[in-house]
């Protein structure tokens, strides 16, 4: 188990290392490092000059081994637009990030799972259908529409919601909702498939035999074996999600990381994409090995090798 | 006696090949199936005769027109604020996200199932390459990871096809790789060997045909994800320029009316999930007939 979670976070650093890698030479090897650095309307000098200072005129292995003695020193260089750490820049927008992400995955598990399970339970029913038919469109609709289309109705058409920005409960609102839409209609799909699969087992009919009502049989026996999947797939949704701030962000002008990345990328300050990027592949891997903790820890039955 | 069974055997005959209404039997049984087919042929002859769908001048501005709400003047969709038919832009972005959306995945399939079935097939150090590449894609959101390659590319319609497949390729090899490896161990592999079959033959003649059929059902259902993809990367200002209309960028263009001008926002996010829907409910079908077993992927 140790020498398992350890060689978990040994790939875990591989990954990031490979990652910065290929963020590295992607930079470089797509033309004129400089121009990707320096505002567009630098002067021919001010080019050369900033060539000089950081030192683009290196051979390019040279400017590798140099960005990645940086980079584990947590430095990524300064950014362009705010003349500080870019690090400092995108760690700021970090605590924003991870509110809006963790009630999105709160609301949607508290509302896919149980729509999942009465779904299942009430297989063929109304609510069967209705709960299929939330989760066919909360897969289809693009989120910077639905965020959009909350705001027309919400903000400009009844004024109940702000528009956008970050300040009170109200200003989480839409944009949770809008962040959670898909998640929860993935939970409810998966909630869905699995309970029929647990509810047709020989040991939920042995439940019934034995005279237990619904309620225990749904809390006692089918749910911790159908958790064993939901477990695996919110791994999987925290990465959807961080995916979806960035797009949601931008929509509410909700001041978080994926907001700052588009702005940088936007502005061509790529230092403050780099320190995203790894930032965003830290998290990811991060979850994923605690998810995979979790399953063996849900399911003893599964071996961690 | 001679007599009846030749009957049997026409019989036979007539039973192993189908005739085309045999084949669409299970389709046509399921009604939202075939509403989305037909609904996805349509987009898709709109997006290829677009040219002739719209005027010309469907792109230049008609100052006299501007923001007109929906069913005025024989525009069924309103006008934009450059006085632009609404409806003809959008007839003209179905283009954008058919080429995109099935671009994309005809193009990473085609890189994806050689590189994958190589890497199951043969193993060493191939395939902890391609396992690596596979790992490093998986710690990156998709998204971020397209915006960062689209950004640095340059924006187009064309870079925009080269970035998501840059990211999509790998999610195909993964699975050709892995079923793959299921088939390699399959007797009539075994017995190809035997018989001095030469690797290449098998792979071709032997593995492939038995890997396509889950490919095909996740490639459909990836359309939609990549249909979404590129519209949420012009929504945020990179991916397709003006004035080529996008479904994702003509979101982004009426915001600025959002005040006055619902149409504008309203019309092409709900064409971008009308489609996505379509392509969601095919892909749906078309496992359910293929390939039953991965269900719950």
């Amino acid at each position: 188990m140790k020498r398992y979670v350890i060689g978990r976070i040994f790939s875990g650093i591989l990954v990031i290392f490979l990652a910065l890698t290929a963020v590295f030479f992607m930079l470089r090897l797509s033309g004129d490092p400089v121009l990707l650095f320096a505002p567009m309307d630098t002067s021919r000098q001010d080019m050369d000059a900033i060539r000089e200072r950081m030192g683009f005129n290196d051979p390019v292995l040279v400017q590798y081994g140099r960005f990645m003695q940086d980079a584990v020193r947590g430095d990524f260089g300064d950014s362009s637009r705010e003349r500080r750490p870019a690090m400092e820049v995108v760690i700021e927008r970090l605590p924003a990030t991870v509110l809006l992400g963790t009630i999105a995955l709160v609301l949607a598990i508290a509302i896919g799972v149980p729509l999942g399970i009465l779904s299942a339970v009430k297989h063929g029913s109304i609510w069967d259908k209705l709960a299929r038919l939330l989760s066919v469109l909360g897969q289809a609709i693009p989120s910077f529409w639905l965020g959009v289309i909350l705001i027309m109705f919400f903000s400009v058409r009844l004024g109940w919601l702000p528009t956008s920005g970050r300040g009170g409960w109200e200003h989480l609102i839409m944009p949770a909702i809008t962040l959670s839409a898909f998640s929860m209609a993935r939970y409810a799909r998966l909630t869905r498939s699995t309970f029929i699969d647990v509810l047709g087992q020989d040991y939920i009919r042995t439940a019934r035999a034995k005279g237990l009502t619904q309620s225990i049989i749904l809390q006692r026996h089918a749910f911790k074996n159908a958790s064993v999947s939901l477990i695996t797939m919110t791994a999987l949704e925290i990465g959807n999600l961080i995916a979806g701030a960035v797009v949601v962000e931008q929509v509410f002008a909700w001041p978080g990381m994926g907001r700052m990345m588009v702005q940088s990328l936007l502005n061509r300050d790529f230092a403050v994409v780099t320190a995203a990027v790894v930032l965003f592949a830290a998290m990811y891997t991060t979850c994923n090995i605690i998810a995979d903790l979790a399953y063996g820890w849900v399911n003893p039955t599964v071996r961690l090798n | 006696m001679a007599a009846s069974a030749t009957v049997d055997r026409n019989d036979i005959t007539k039973v192993a090949k189908p005739t085309l209404r045999r084949r669409l039997r299970p389709l046509l049984k399921d009604k939202w199936a075939t509403v989305a087919v037909i609904f996805l042929i349509a987009v898709v002859l709109m997006a290829i005769f677009a040219d002739m769908l719209v005027p010309d001048n469907i792109n230049s501005p008609n100052f006299g027109a501007r923001l007109l709400p929906p069913m005025t003047d024989g525009h069924i969709a309103g006008t934009d604020q450059l006085g632009r038919d609404v409806f003809g832009r959008l007839i003209l972005g179905s283009r954008v996200s058919i080429v995109v959306g099935f671009g994309t995945v005809f193009f990473a399939l085609l890189i994806g199932i050689p590189i994958g079935m190589m890497a199951g097939y043969f193993g060493g150090w191939f395939d902890a390459i391609l396992m690596r590449l596979v790992d490093v894609q998986l710690s990156f959101p998709f998204i971020l990871l397209a915006l960062t390659i689209n950004a640095i590319m340059g924006l187009g319609l064309k870079n925009i096809l080269i970035t998501l497949v840059i990211v999509g390729w790998i999610e195909y090899a993964r699975i050709a790789r892995g079923e793959t490896l299921i088939v390699r161990e399959r007797e009539f592999i075994q017995a190809a060997h035997l018989i001095g079959s030469r690797e290449w033959v098998i792979l071709l003649r032997h593995i492939l045909p038995n890997i396509t059929t889950p490919l095909i059902v996740i490639g459909t259902l990836q359309v939609a994800r990549f249909i979404i993809a590129e519209a949420s990367i012009s929504f945020l200002g990179f991916g397709v320029q003006p004035p080529t209309p996008a479904w994702g960028s003509m979101v982004s263009d009426g915001l600025k009316f959002i005040l006055s001008a619902w149409w504008l926002i309203t019309f092409p996010g709900l064409a971008l999930a009308l489609v996505a829907l379509a392509v969601n409910i095919t892909g749906d079908w078309l496992r359910d007939t293929l390939d039953p077993r991965i269900r719950n992927r």
